[in-house]
């Protein structure tokens, strides 16, 4: 084990290992208060009784999944020194942000600086992941430590490369349950919100990527890994495409501070979902049947050489849906691909170069995946699984790229509900505040 | 409202009839989702030797192949569910990663199989190495039979480690010697014993565990896994 190993981290070291460290802080795993024990890697309550083992030890059920801690282990730590290279050339990467994304990550580059809270709602395909890298630029330079963690692993997965390409020479590690890689110090780190728990004020710049997003939503250990994992002085950036009620209103009561962004890269506006009530989609699948107007609208996608994802409420449908396409489309080259199926990753690279023109998938790939010219169907719309977020998300799935800024996006549903309607107004919503931008009038992103 | 122990997710909602009768209260700390992923086994159809899931009663291939090349007594184990990759999940969350809790969403189910087996039978369970015991701080069967009596009868001999066991090959876990011992002034004469284990795999722990109560001198042996 490397002294860099504990720099601001929560260690685990086993009693019987012999470690000359002078400065290091010991904290006892887990404290007693009473009946009750807190665990000071995930900050847990918990009750001794219920959490208490035959051989007199007691154990925390909060973070086992990073190896259990008991009321025997100590945690070690080191506070970070941010021991950084100099580099003032740290952005290697070559592409050009577009006017609108500059002013963005102008506006991201000050919030960064100043150390607070920050809020940054930018529609799906607005090109975040570029326009932080001047903020993040700034933070190598000034030998900052900075993290850009997210709650889905498919997304870590996508930024790591990115990043890497973008900084090459500054250090950088990618953390998640099932990471190649392992840990080592580093002044960039990507990773899961749950790899947080193991970080102690480590980061002067925090992003969170898709705070909107399972498991990180409402989630109150995750939320305060985030402010455990942060210096005591640090920035935090959180970003979205959906915020959620709880962040709207802590804008609303000026407890958060937030900036938008409602067009995407390219300019061009988001496709607005057209509404297909089909009252028997349901019946008429299970017989291999599908809607007469739905099927033109598909023949003519496939026609067109135009890739298709279809989301389907439940993973039990995904084999009737297959059924009814290969009955209607016998040469179409597609697959479905659902949460725990083993060949996921191989078939989102699949369906990526092309060679699948539809992918039948679950609310799995409701964010995070690019496909280029991509049209959108939503069976079941009206559905629990597919709230507002949601929603609006999948549509979002479309018109992403600058080959074909513009997509089709249809919700099938059995009856038009406040979700749909609401997502809906949202991306209308957005779309009026995209088209009162101009080039001259690029100051609609004030920090409010 | 109670979250379900084994995705720690979705909630419980307890239907009136089940609180009302405690008819499945062994599963009350499972969501509707969870509760089906663990198939139960059908004891009038299961394998006679090992307790195993089948169609129709008769002894399963490998207890036809145990019975073929030793001379050795089939068990007559009964198991409880099928060791299908929901279940590996659970042992391995249990007894590897080490959350004690876990042990409540079949403890109930556990002892009222033993009730049904085991009337006036001495409950035994399978014991754990005296270090596993000591790194995991519980010993997992035990863990199911909290509340009841039962009595810890068996020993892992000290220089014999379990954990080396499991890396072993099936036909090398057979030949495997005896780990057990007979605690010390234990008198097991003519009684009826119920032995319990987490899992049946190849047969050869509850074999060595019944061939030193068998030399203690009882009268019969019958044995209970949760999963086969
Ligand atoms: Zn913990
Ligand atoms: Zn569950
Ligand atoms: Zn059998």
């Amino acid at each position: 084990m490397k002294i860099s190993d504990f720099y601001g981290r929560l260690v685990t070291v086993q009693a019987t290992t012999d470690l000359t460290l002078p400065q290091v802080t010991k904290l006892p795993a887990i404290k007693t208060n009473g009946k009750l024990l807190y665990c000071q890697r995930c900050q847990q309550t918990f009750s001794k009784k219920q959490f208490h083992l035959p051989n007199g030890v007691d154990y925390c059920p909060y973070c086992l999944q990073f190896g259990r801690l008991t009321s025997h282990d100590l945690l070690y730590t080191l506070p970070e020194p941010n021991l950084f290279p100099i580099n003032e050339q740290p952005l290697s990467w070559q592409g050009k942000l577009s006017p609108l994304q500059q002013k963005c990550a102008q506006v991201l580059k000050e919030q960064a600086a100043i150390k607070k809270e920050f809020l940054l709602w930018a529609v799906t395909g607005a090109g975040k992941t570029e326009i932080m890298f001047p903020a993040i630029s700034e933070a190598i330079k000034k030998k900052e430590r900075i993290c850009i963690a997210t709650p889905r692993v498919d997304v870590c997965n996508e930024l790591f490369p990115r990043l890497q390409q973008a900084f090459d020479r500054t250090s950088i590690v990618l953390l998640h349950a099932n990471s190649p890689m392992k840990y080592h110090y580093s002044q960039l780190v990507i990773c899961t919100t749950h790899q947080l728990i193991r970080f102690y004020h480590a980061f002067d710049l925090l992003i969170i990527d898709e705070v909107d997003a399972f498991p990180f939503v409402n989630n109150q250990l995750l939320q305060m890994a985030v402010a455990k994992a942060r210096k005591r002085i640090s920035s935090l950036l959180l970003l979205t495409a959906t915020p959620t009620k709880q962040l709207l209103t802590k804008i609303k009561q000026h407890k958060l501070v937030c900036g938008y962004l409602p067009l995407r890269f390219h300019g061009h506006l988001l496709p607005v979902p057209q509404i297909m009530t089909l009252p028997n989609w349901r019946r008429d699948l299970l017989r291999c049947q599908i809607d007469r107007r739905l099927f033109k609208i598909l023949e003519d996608w496939f026609k067109a050489g135009l890739p298709v994802l279809i989301f389907s409420p439940e993973i039990r449908l995904l084999v009737e849906i297959e059924k009814t396409v290969k009955k209607y489309f016998p040469h179409l080259a597609f697959s479905s691909v659902y949460a725990g199926d083993e060949k996921r990753e191989q078939k989102v690279q699949t369906m990526r170069r092309e060679k699948y023109q539809l992918l039948i998938t679950t609310t799995i790939l409701e964010r995070g995946v690019t496909f280029a010219k991509l049209n959108v169907v939503i069976l079941g719309a009206d559905e629990q699984v597919f709230h507002e977020e949601s929603l609006v998300q999948i549509a979002g799935r479309a018109g992403r790229s600058l080959k074909r800024p513009t997509g089709d996006v249809i919700f099938v549903c059995s009856m038009l509900n406040q979700a749909i309607k609401k997502a809906v107004k949202q991306i209308r919503f957005l779309n009026q505040e995209g088209e009162k931008i101009s080039d001259e009038n690029l100051s609609f992103l004030s920090a409010k | 409202m109670k979250i379900c122990l084994f995705c720690q997710q979705n909630s419980i909602e307890s239907n009136l009839f089940e609180w009302l009768f405690d008819f499945a209260s062994h599963e009350k700390y499972l969501c509707q989702t969870c509760r089906q992923l663990f198939v139960p086994i059908d004891p009038q159809t299961a394998c006679p030797g090992c307790g195993r899931k089948q169609s129709v009663r008769k002894l399963c291939r490998d207890c036809q192949c145990w019975i073929k090349n030793s001379s050795r007594q089939l068990l007559n184990n009964r198991a409880l569910f099928c060791y299908n990759l929901p279940m590996k999940n659970f042992f391995e969350r249990y007894k590897f990663r080490g959350d004690y809790q876990l042990r409540l969403i079949f403890q109930r189910r556990i002892q009222q199989a033993i009730k049904q087996l085991g009337n006036k039978r001495v409950i035994i369970p399978v014991p754990v190495s005296a270090t596993t015991w000591q790194q995991r701080g519980f010993n997992q069967v035990e863990g199911f039979l909290e509340g009841i009596d039962y009595l810890a009868a068996l020993t892992v001999k000290p220089d014999f480690s379990k954990d080396s066991q499991s890396h072993k090959k099936r036909r090398q876990r057979l030949a495997s010697p005896q780990p057990f011992t007979l605690k010390p002034q234990l008198n097991l004469q003519q009684q009826a014993c119920l032995l319990i284990d987490d899992v049946y795999t190849t047969g050869r722990t509850l074999y060595h565990a019944s061939k030193v109560l068998q030399n203690a001198g009882v009268s019969s042996i019958k044995s209970l896994t949760l999963a086969r």
